[in-house]
């Protein structure tokens, strides 16, 4: 069956009901999806379907044929990072960068969708089934709402109180 | 139905560290012939940003820009030793160790340019990549030119090591006293909560954190740290069951989604301080703020859950069910003899006054009769 | 390594001819449920027939709504009334985009607590051919059947109350549908017990007809449900609050009108 993968055609021979995650990690190499608790729970294997936010450990292959997947691979690279990622890098919005492929997606896939400055609850509307363990989800929401404004460019100041002993 | 609103706070305290000449660390730098810097440690960096930190320590320490820095923790038959990523030990342990290998590289720059410069080291600095006369900053070398001229006129390249730890200490016979450990943090946790009395349920919805963290040498990833620990100390304190102990995996449920952790939605707002009262040895004044950041979460919750409905919650997470169970005894009557759990009398008198402790109502259990 | 047979209809009519009687068919509809367990070596299908061309998910928003099968959570939270409404947004975004409701009538669906206080009909086919029966009955079968579509009226005003786990895919510690339909005011729950399905709460329904209070009313339901243990909550804690979560479903019920 075809897919097209990051705007290129790709032939896959995996069967029909084996996940999309499995797939593009495991047949075509692209191991930015995450394989975490495969059960759709944790959000670190969304991809882009069809411009839509899914979970590819759910997703049989057999049921979008010929669909088009947009995986983190093809957001940018380091020296052309994508708005997402550059607001991701400059708000500091990933630790341990596990969760982050999976944000990363849901959260351009969201702004695609919204077309506009998102508030906080927006945010946490659409990526709310997105699970970190390490950030405290603080600077991810920051990085998102600052995306979507458009607001990317300079590192983002600490939001820090910083006081000395005594005072 | 009641939504009834509380507030906990809790303090703690934290070491550095593992301390005790348990845990050395290593470090080794050198200096290429075109000025840039290479900084071998041992330390993984997991996200948590030691490679950051210790790339700062590095160059503010030799007086080089950050970007011409370079971290390498690339293979364990390479790097230095360290003892790991763990105990919250990677700022202050291996950050002494770098902090130590950078004071000689630095050394080594100095006595070079003097060379080269005629000038005595003393009168000579270092900042943003430049070796300059003290007074007379026309008169400069770049870092880049002492390490060229080290190379290719006196057959040496610029590096420096360093290694560092705490010693063992022994307490003193006498009184006991001792002082195990490089440094202590403290932190001080104020929580808001919402307690539903019908169902248990508990909800945060502020948490004032205040750290003293020493020194924050970079600010975004102390907060980072900070942030972090505070969802981990909430799914601690609310959600994540961690009993029967392993290999027993009652608790986990059939999959991850029954093992529940806290998510965007059950975040609370947050102010987070960091108090700076620099240690006296760490490097730059800093403390540790790693493992510490999710300790005080569960303290202040639960006194905030026995404010808001007047029960005490005495094992973790307060999942609903122990709220609802507390609420329950409380509303039992007394009976007579002791009742330890779920009694805010006993558990508060038995910890808090002078005149219970007098009466000899209470014994530390350690001391034998 | 077994062989799966994969078939994938393209027509309703077509989809029910392979289903057959459904004797070792496993049926895949967005992939939530199927996928993960065949992941997990926790299922091996022999037969897998797959919706996803199967025109089963047509949405038909009359006097009567009558959704597809394969009608997803997200397209369905956008027209359904409540309790409905709410029930579909449980999930998170994006398995609301992939789940379907005909999976959702697989064990702890949300739904299904919504479907059963409107008094919804599943129409199936299976040994026997095809039949149309109330929800409750549907779930209550034994034999494999494959959901075509379920239909059901407007009420008058729904409440769907849930006490929810974060995840996305857990099924609920205790969730509670209620309406008011002509006939009177409808109750249902779930979440009672790991991964059983949803029922209808009749002692609850007759106190209320009888003129009960919500409250009264509410601690009859532990008459229509019993509670169990499982790694979510005990059976203690489902019974003590299972009421509480009816009795407030009821009072926001009360407080529409």
């Amino acid at each position: 069956m075809k897919l097209v993968v990051n705007g290129k055609e790709r032939l896959v021979a995996a069967g029909p009901l084996t996940p999309l995650l499995h797939v593009l990690r495991e047949e075509l190499g692209l191991v930015g999806a995450k394989a975490g608790c495969q059960h759709g729970s944790c959000g670190t294997c969304t991809v882009l379907i069809d411009g839509e936010p899914r979970r590819s450990c759910l997703t049989p292959v057999g049921a979008i044929e010929g669909a088009s997947i947009t995986t983190a691979e093809a957001l940018g690279d380091p020296a052309n990072l994508s708005v997402v990622q550059a607001a991701f890098d400059e708000h500091y919005a990933a630790q341990c960068g596990f969760c982050t492929p999976g944000m990363l997606l849901a959260a351009t896939a969201l702004i695609e969708r919204k077309g506009g400055a998102l508030e906080r609850d927006e945010v946490v509307e659409a990526l709310g089934g997105h699970y970190c363990r390490c950030t405290g989800y603080v600077k991810i929401v920051d990085a998102v709402v600052a995306a979507s404004r458009g607001e990317t460019g300079t590192r983002a100041p600490s939001t820090l109180e910083i006081r000395a002993a005594g005072s | 139905m009641a939504l009834r609103r509380g507030r906990g706070i809790a303090t703690i305290e934290y070491p550095t560290g593992m301390n005790q000449g348990g845990d050395p660390s290593q470090a080794w730098i050198k200096v290429k012939p075109d000025g840039h810097v290479d900084v071998f440690s041992g330390t993984v960096d997991v996200g948590q940003g030691s490679k950051t930190v210790h790339t700062q320590i590095a160059a503010d320490m030799i007086g080089v820009p950050y970007d011409t820095v370079t971290m390498n923790n690339f293979d364990t038959d390479t790097s230095p030793v360290s003892f790991g990523t763990f105990a919250s030990r990677g700022t202050f342990i291996d950050g002494n160790a770098i902090a130590v290998a950078a004071y000689r590289t630095r050394q080594r720059l100095l006595e070079v340019a003097s060379r080269m410069m005629e000038v005595d080291p003393e009168d000579l600095e270092i900042a943003d990549g430049d070796v300059a006369v003290h007074g007379a900053p026309e008169r400069k070398v770049s870092v880049a030119e002492v390490a060229a001229t080290a190379s290719w006129t006196y057959g040496e390249m610029i590096a420096g090591s360093g290694a560092w730890m705490f010693p063992h200490v022994e307490p003193d016979k006498e009184t006991g006293e001792c002082e195990p450990h490089a440094a202590i943090s403290y932190a001080s946790c104020v929580a808001d909560v919402e307690v539903d009395d019908e169902t248990g349920e508990v909800r945060v919805t502020k948490l004032v954190q205040v750290y003293d963290v020493g020194r924050a040498i970079n600010p975004t990833l102390v907060e980072g740290q900070i942030q972090g620990g505070a969802v981990m100390g909430l799914g601690l304190a609310l959600l994540e069951e961690s009993y029967p102990y392993y290999p027993e995996l009652s608790h986990r449920g059939p999959e991850f989604g029954a093992y529940a952790v806290p998510g965007m939605a059950d975040l609370p707002e947050l102010k987070n301080v960091a108090l700076e009262d620099p240690d006296p040895v760490g490097p730059f004044g800093a403390k540790a703020v790693g493992e510490m950041a999710n300790n005080a979460q569960s303290p202040a919750i639960v006194a905030a859950i026995h404010d808001a409905v007047g029960v005490w919650v005495t094992e973790l997470p307060a999942r609903p069910e122990r709220v609802l169970r507390a609420l329950d005894e409380s509303r039992q009557p007394r009976r007579d003899g002791r009742r330890v759990i779920y009694d805010e009398h006993l558990a508060v008198a038995a910890v808090s006054t002078a005149e219970n402790r007098a009466e000899g109502a209470w014994r530390f259990p350690l001391v034998s009769e | 390594m077994t062989t799966v047979e994969v078939t994938v209809p393209t027509s309703p009519g077509e989809a029910a001819e392979l289903f057959g009687d459904g004797v070792a068919v496993t049926v895949v509809g967005g992939g939530t449920i199927v996928v993960p367990l065949v992941t997990h070596g926790q299922l091996h299908p022999v037969h897998a027939l797959m919706l996803h061309a199967s025109g089963l998910d047509e949405l038909v928003d009359g006097d009567t709504l009558t959704v597809g099968a394969t009608v997803t959570l997200a397209r369905l939270a956008e027209i359904a009334p409540e309790p409905l409404a709410t029930a579909a947004r449980i999930p998170d975004l994006e398995i609301r985009g992939q789940g379907t409701v005909g999976g959702n009538l697989h064990t702890g669906g949300d739904l299904q607590p919504a479907l059963i206080a409107l008094g919804a009909c599943v129409r199936s086919v299976g040994a026997g051919g095809e039949r149309i029966e109330p929800v409750e009955d549907f779930l209550a079968g034994s034999e494999p059947r494959l959901v075509l579509a379920v239909e059901l009226e407007r009420p008058l005003a729904g409440v769907y109350l849930e006490q929810r786990r974060t995840h996305s895919r857990t099924y609920a510690v205790l969730s509670v549908a209620v309406a008011r339909r002509d006939d009177g005011v409808h109750v249902a729950v779930g979440g009672f017990a790991e991964r059983a399905h949803a029922v209808a709460c009749p002692s609850v329904e007759r106190a209320l007809a009888g003129g009960a209070t919500a409250r009264d009313a509410a601690a009859a339901v532990l008459e229509d449900v019993v509670p169990e243990d499982d790694p979510l909550a005990s059976a203690w804690y489902r019974r003590r609050v299972l009421p509480v979560l009816v009795a407030r479903a009821l009072e926001q019920l009360e407080e529409s009108r």
